[in-house]
């Protein structure tokens, strides 16, 4: 735990917040009086708490819990690789997107030496979870998944 | 006890296999997140047009009580809850979990799920009708007031900062007004998205929000997800049976309040876990172990969510109004075989109805041994998988699941995107607890101001219809009692050590 | 890649053609646009068993619900046009959306092949209100402007277009408050927190002697129940409801749209069917292929009419 003597980011985030508290007023000037009086009087009241935690962070320093480090570059990977995987399950299909995203996580999360050994045994485990939930999902579930370019 | 000699009646062997099939299925779906107990419902109504009323109910039913309870795995194991029901349970579940407990906090839920389930169907058996005209009472102003109460708990959910905890449930607030108002029919916030129409799907948006911030935390190191500080062998059965015993008090509060909430049509498992939660944590000696791995934060929410159940029925079955979203599909499904719910059903149809209420006892008693059958299998298999197994398994339950939730990628982005979201303000020192409250409270607070201030300005005066209503008296005394409790007493006692662990 | 679609599709759109003798011989999706458990997925589960008694297919029902049926409706025509994707439509829910807002689809946009039944309207009080008649009700409301309140489902929906309606046709002034689903409306209803709500028959049916039905929107009085009296015979013009029907891709080759609202026709017939759909309050109605043009334009004006009225129609 590392203490900072000021809240740089959460003074960064509050200030976000406000912005996106205007833009929220700024975007209900067209709402019925109805629809209106609830997002807009929530987000005064984050204007109102952003400025005041901008003030506290500013007049008195406080421990913040670090998070705990690791690897970046990891976490950035998954992060691409659940995007692609949402965005891409539409127009390439869903089985095809979840075989090529379940290897790229699978790798991203992998910390052993890869052995040839080690890679059949996950493929195999690939195979059976994909093809277990698929089946379960799509035809006692009946979801209609889509078929997408190929299959 | 009225109706014994139908209880005879549902103990055929079929019935039984129904209901054991039925609490299977119900706790593995339950406990896949995206899959809600109103799903497995849905899912299995077609396969139960075949059977005799009665034993399509107990099935039905069973389905339900093994699928709310289903929900803790996922909320203890991998911080996701498997149902909205189970959010409050990730609270001290995973904790738990991440201290080498997890197999007991699953015993617990096991335990505390099968207490609430059979606290809930008493009510349902004994008291039916007058709590169905207690929860008449309720209007759209008593709803505000209620979610305002599920609201103060974000106070209690916020380690370290109450302000960055309020400015989450902000977060969450404005984010439950995306897409078509229900009430104004105002298009809000969604830019030229026409997935976000629809708004914010709360079901992905718990998936997302939990989920994905513990698989970012996952694959950063080569830690192990779980740690495992014991050989994992029993059930752990008796300790948790002793810490139930002790907290029995806890338990009997708690599957009131599950079954209180859960007659209220629109409420659901999911805020009477959290009431139930808030209301255990204000009265225990040990409110700042709550969040850190509690026992009773778990008793509390799954004997809560598990009482619902048996509440839900108590305006499905008298009124012909659902109490909860499966209980709308299970109407339908009434509907479908020719019977009609209402008042006259509990005197012209009453062996239908015992029989599906003994049915319901029946499936809450098989939830004990098979969910811990269960859990003992999902713990050791969670806690046994590689890594490299385990996160691009969850990573495809995470996107499956919030497919399956409408049949749609929007939500399935929507998912993403949130959990992402939430993982950066994670950094920042901003919690998701708040955001979900927020999201989950914030359409149930806003249709019951709008309505309630229709209704009062139609009366002569919005403000007395908000602050004079006899139950939303007491509902604010509440309110002002957990807002204040903390104060009042530290006031009356110096703080003590936390004596757990 | 594109070429090799479009062959498929040629390829599908020849193989439909082939088989339209023997339509449906598989299973047909049968999208819902609502979550299970309400109105449109009661009806699909009633009419399922019988499109396995008169064809050698069958239906698989699915939901894909989403901002009030239009994330289904805006997704239809990308679907295969092969007769074995169908989704239910509702009115006046297909006409108002559009004209609200950009909801990505155009009224003319679906391809109805059938339009099977539809809700009436009414108007239901609780047993123990004051009102006995429609006639203490409006004479309430004349006296107190803006005090009655009526609960229903959601805003510029079928309920508050028959209550902005009926308002207009007596002459008064109601309070609508509308709530999320039939079932909270009904809800507000049994518990005494408005004076009445604008519903439809189905629920006055469901909810028995525990509500009071004041008045139905049809052209006589609906079978189930008897004791309550149409608008027309009480001096209002008001004929009105929630239709529900069928639609398919558009691409779906004209002669299959044929036989599938054929075979929705033959199901709308069967004496069986239409006695288990009118026991639960729903009125039939038959409007095939043939007359689909006629019965759009009409309700197309009829709710741009009242939608222009109550200023929902959004600026262009």
């Amino acid at each position: 735990m590392n203490k900072s003597k000021r809240d740089l980011s959460g003074i960064i985030a509050s200030i976000v917040f406000a912005v996106i508290g205007g833009l929220a007023i700024y975007h209900s000037r067209d709402f019925s009086p109805l629809g209106s009086v609830f997002p807009r009087t929530i987000a005064a009241a984050m204007i109102v708490l952003c400025a005041v935690y901008v003030a506290v962070a500013l007049l008195r320093p406080i421990d913040i819990e670090r998070p705990q480090p690791g690897s970046a570059a990891r976490r950035v990977a998954l992060a691409i690789a659940l995007l692609a995987w949402a965005l891409l399950l539409e127009p390439v299909g869903f089985l095809l997107t979840s075989i090529v995203c379940f290897a790229a996580t699978l790798v991203i999360a992998n910390y052993d030496r890869w052995t040839p050994r080690l890679a059949v045994v996950y493929a195999a485990v690939g195979i059976l979870v994909l093809g277990t939930l698929y089946g379960v999902f799509s035809y006692v579930l009946q979801v209609p998944f889509p078929k997408g370019v190929m299959l | 006890m009225p109706g014994i000699e139908f209880l005879i009646k549902a103990l055929t062997p079929l019935n039984l296999l129904l209901a054991v099939g039925g609490v299977v299925a119900g706790t593995v779906i339950g406990a896949l997140p995206g899959l809600t107990a109103t799903m497995a419902v849905a899912v299995l109504v077609p396969l139960t047009f075949g059977m005799e009323p009665a034993s399509a109910l107990i099935a039905l039913g069973a389905i339900y009580t093994g699928a709310i309870y289903g929900g803790a795995y996922a909320a203890v194991l991998l911080n996701t809850p498997g149902t909205p029901s189970a959010i409050a349970t990730t609270f001290d579940g995973y904790p738990m979990a991440k201290r080498g407990d997890g197999d007991l906090a699953i015993t617990l839920a096991c335990i505390a799920s099968v207490t609430g389930g059979l606290v809930g169907a008493a009510f349902l058996l004994l008291l039916a009708p007058p709590l169905a005209k207690f929860a008449l009472k309720f209007g759209p102003v008593e709803y505000f007031w209620l979610a305002v109460f599920g609201l103060t708990l974000i106070a209690a959910l916020s380690e370290g900062s109450v302000l960055r905890g309020l400015i989450g449930g902000c977060i969450g607030l404005l984010l439950s007004a995306m897409g078509t108002a229900e009430v104004g029919g105002d298009i809000r916030y969604t830019g030229d998205f026409k997935s976000l129409l629809g708004g914010i799907d709360v079901i992905s948006a718990l998936i997302g929000l939990y989920c994905v911030p513990v698989l970012m935390d996952l694959v950063a190191t080569p830690d192990p997800h779980l740690k495992l500080t014991h050989e994992v062998a029993g059930f752990r059965l008796k300790e948790a049976l002793n810490i139930a015993w002790k907290a029995k008090g806890n338990l009997a509060r708690s599957s009131v309040i599950g079954t209180l909430v859960g007659i209220l049509p629109g409420a659901g498992g999911s805020i009477s876990s959290l009431v139930a939660y808030g209301e255990a944590r204000r009265v225990s000696r040990n409110a700042s172990n709550f969040g850190k791995g509690e026992p009773n934060g778990i008793l509390a929410t799954e004997s809560a969510n598990n009482a619902t159940v048996g509440g839900g029925f108590v305006p499905t079955l008298v009124l012909g109004i659902p109490g909860t979203p499966p209980d709308a599909v299970i109407l339908g499904a009434l509907l479908v075989q020719g019977i009609r719910t209402g008042p006259s059903l509990f005197s012209e149809q009453s062996q239908i109805v015992y029989t599906f209420i003994y049915g319901l006892f029946l499936a809450t008693i098989l939830m004990l041994p098979v969910g811990l059958v269960i859990g003992r299998y999902a713990f050791k298999s969670i806690v046994s998988i590689p890594k490299a197994a385990l996160v691009p398994s969850v990573a495809f339950l995470t996107i499956i699941g919030s497919y399956a939730v409408h049949n749609n990628a929007h939500e399935t982005q929507q998912m993403v995107v949130l959990g992402l979201m939430a993982w950066v303000l994670g950094r920042f020192g901003f919690t998701a607890s708040p955001i979900v409250l927020g999201l989950i409270l914030g359409t149930i607070a806003e249709s019951g101001f709008v309505q309630g201030y229709l209704i009062g300005n139609a009366k002569g005066s919005a403000l007395m219809e908000f602050l004079t209503r006899p139950l939303s008296i007491a509902i604010i005394a509440f309110i002002l009692l957990t807002l204040l409790y903390p104060l009042l007493k530290s006031r009356i006692s110096a703080p003590k050590p936390p004596s757990h662990e | 890649m594109k070429s090799l679609s479009k062959l498929v599709l040629v390829t599908m759109a020849v193989a439909a053609g082939v088989a339209t003798a023997a339509y449906p011989e598989k299973t047909i999706n049968y999208i819902i646009s609502f979550g299970p458990g309400g109105e449109s997925d009661i009806s699909a589960r009633l009419q399922e068993p019988y499109f396995k008694k008169y064809t050698s297919g069958s239906v698989a029902i699915q939901y894909k619900p989403g901002a009030g049926g239009a994330t289904a409706w805006s997704q239809i025509n990308s679907a295969p046009g092969d007769g074995y994707t169908i989704i239910g439509t509702n009115l006046p829910h297909i006409v108002l959306q559009p004209l609200q807002k950009d909801v990505g689809y155009k009224t003319d946009e679906l391809a109805n092949v059938y339009w099977f039944h539809f809700t009436p309207d009414a108007v239901v009080v609780p047993a123990e209100s004051p009102y006995k008649t429609l006639k203490d009700l409006v004479a309430a409301a004349g006296k107190a402007p803006g005090a009655t309140t009526f609960s229903g489902s959601g805003t510029n929906s079928a309920n508050h277009l028959a209550q902005q309606r009926f308002d207009k046709l007596a002459g008064i002034k109601t309070t609508y408050v509308p709530f999320k689903g039939t079932g909270a409306s009904n809800t507000a209803l049994l518990g005494k927190q408005v004076s009445g709500a604008w519903s439809y028959t189905t629920v006055s049916v469901q909810l028995g002697n525990q509500v009071r039905c004041l008045g139905v929107a049809m052209e006589k009085r609906h079978s189930k129940l008897p004791n309550c009296p149409t608008f027309k015979e009480q001096g209002y013009n008001l004929v009105s409801g929630a239709y529900r029907g069928i639609a398919v891709p558009k691409s779906t080759p004209a002669t299959i749209q044929k036989q599938l609202s054929d075979l929705i026709g033959k199901i709308n017939k069967d004496p069986e069917f239409i006695k288990k759909m009118e026991d639960k309050g729903f009125a039939m109605i038959d409007v095939p292929l043939s007359q689909m043009d006629a019965f759009m334009a009409e309700r197309k004006a009829e709710y741009g009419a009242i939608a222009r009225e109550m200023g929902i129609v959004k600026k262009k």
